[in-house]
């Protein structure tokens, strides 16, 4: 894949991708929890 | 910590280990439930009222006057994120197409190890504190994220599309794969009406729409259900799931990180959370 091509799909990104890491950001909250112990 | 100990005084190492493990206890029970609960509200409010009862716990923990209050308070974060955490790796395996499905899936581990280095710096940081606020502190924030996610999950995540097939929804499909910017080349399976097929082969179709109604359903097609992953079918990826998480479990991480802390003393604990991150990395990276 040429480098402005894969830029562009890093800068904009799909919205499932943007919908799935809002998702995956409960695992943080996961991850102080195991801190906090 | 001395400003924890002089809010609630030197804990014994049983009482210890039970403040520390209590939190799972409600966790693991409530993550029975979580599927019922995403299935009946569907999957955005299903995470977000784990959240926000993860967030009344953490903030009972930050506002503990007693060590009675403390234990309580991780109760109910435990029961809170047994209902957040399962929900959301369902979440995203059901809205990303499966080319990319690997990689995106694993976005919870990444940040459950990101969240563990961030907070060893917090805490690195709030231990200089003199008053209580050095233990506090951690759990404030944890409480005021919890929230925060809670509302953000509410109002922007879209509707699983699958969710919404499976409830009958399916003028609504369309719309929410859409919303998802997937385009119908990409959407390889079930929700627009074609068998429901991993890239292994296997056929989810009863399995997840059997899931999806149980919730109205009898306490014996429940334990059927249950029992549907060992079928003859399913047994292999049921077998091999056990696997990877009996050997994640038993290599110890978790043990590390506990432990560590007494140990190792806390410069060696936050470089610890860095080595965990570090390694989280090529092991997303072989598991895709």
């Amino acid at each position: 894949m040429a480098l402005p091509s894969m830029l562009s799909k890093v800068l904009h990104p799909p919205r499932y991708v943007v919908a799935s890491i809002l998702a995956g950001l409960g695992g943080a909250l996961f991850g102080c929890v195991k801190l906090l112990a | 910590m001395s400003q924890f100990a002089g809010t609630f005084g030197v804990v014994s190492a049983t009482v210890h280990g039970l403040i520390v493990s209590s939190i799972l206890i409600t966790g693991a029970l409530s993550s029975f439930l979580a599927g019922h609960l995403a299935d009946a509200v569907g999957r955005p409010r299903g995470m977000s009222i784990g959240a926000v009862i993860f967030g009344c716990g953490a903030a009972l923990q930050a506002g503990s006057v007693h060590l009675a209050m403390l234990f309580i308070g991780r109760l109910i974060t435990g029961a809170g994120e047994g209902l957040f955490l399962s929900t959301t790796v369902v979440y995203i395996c059901e809205i990303v197409p499966a080319k990319g499905r690997g990689v995106i899936a694993s976005a919870p581990q990444f940040f459950i190890t990101m969240a563990l280095v961030v907070g060893y710096f917090f805490c690195y940081g709030t231990v200089n504190i003199q008053s209580s606020l050095a233990w506090r502190l951690p759990f404030a924030l944890q409480s005021g994220c919890a929230f925060l996610w809670a509302a953000l999950g509410l109002f922007l995540l879209p509707q699983s599309p699958r969710w919404l097939k499976a409830k009958g929804r399916l003028e609504e499909v369309e719309q929410a794969w859409l919303r998802l910017g997937v385009a119908p080349s990409d959407n390889d399976d079930d929700a627009t009406g074609g068998p429901s097929e991993t890239e292994a082969g296997l056929n989810l179709e009863p399995l997840v729409l059997a899931q999806t109604t149980a919730t109205h359903q009898s306490v014996k097609e429940d334990v059927h259900m249950l029992l549907r992953v060992f079928e003859k079918d399913v047994r292999k990826p049921t077998a091999l799931g056990v696997f990877m998480m009996s050997m994640t479990q038993l290599s110890g991480i978790d043990g590390v990180l506990y432990v560590s802390v007494f140990t190792t003393g806390r410069w060696v604990s936050w470089t610890n959370g860095l080595a965990v991150r570090a390694s989280s990395i090529p092991t997303s990276w072989f598991g895709q």
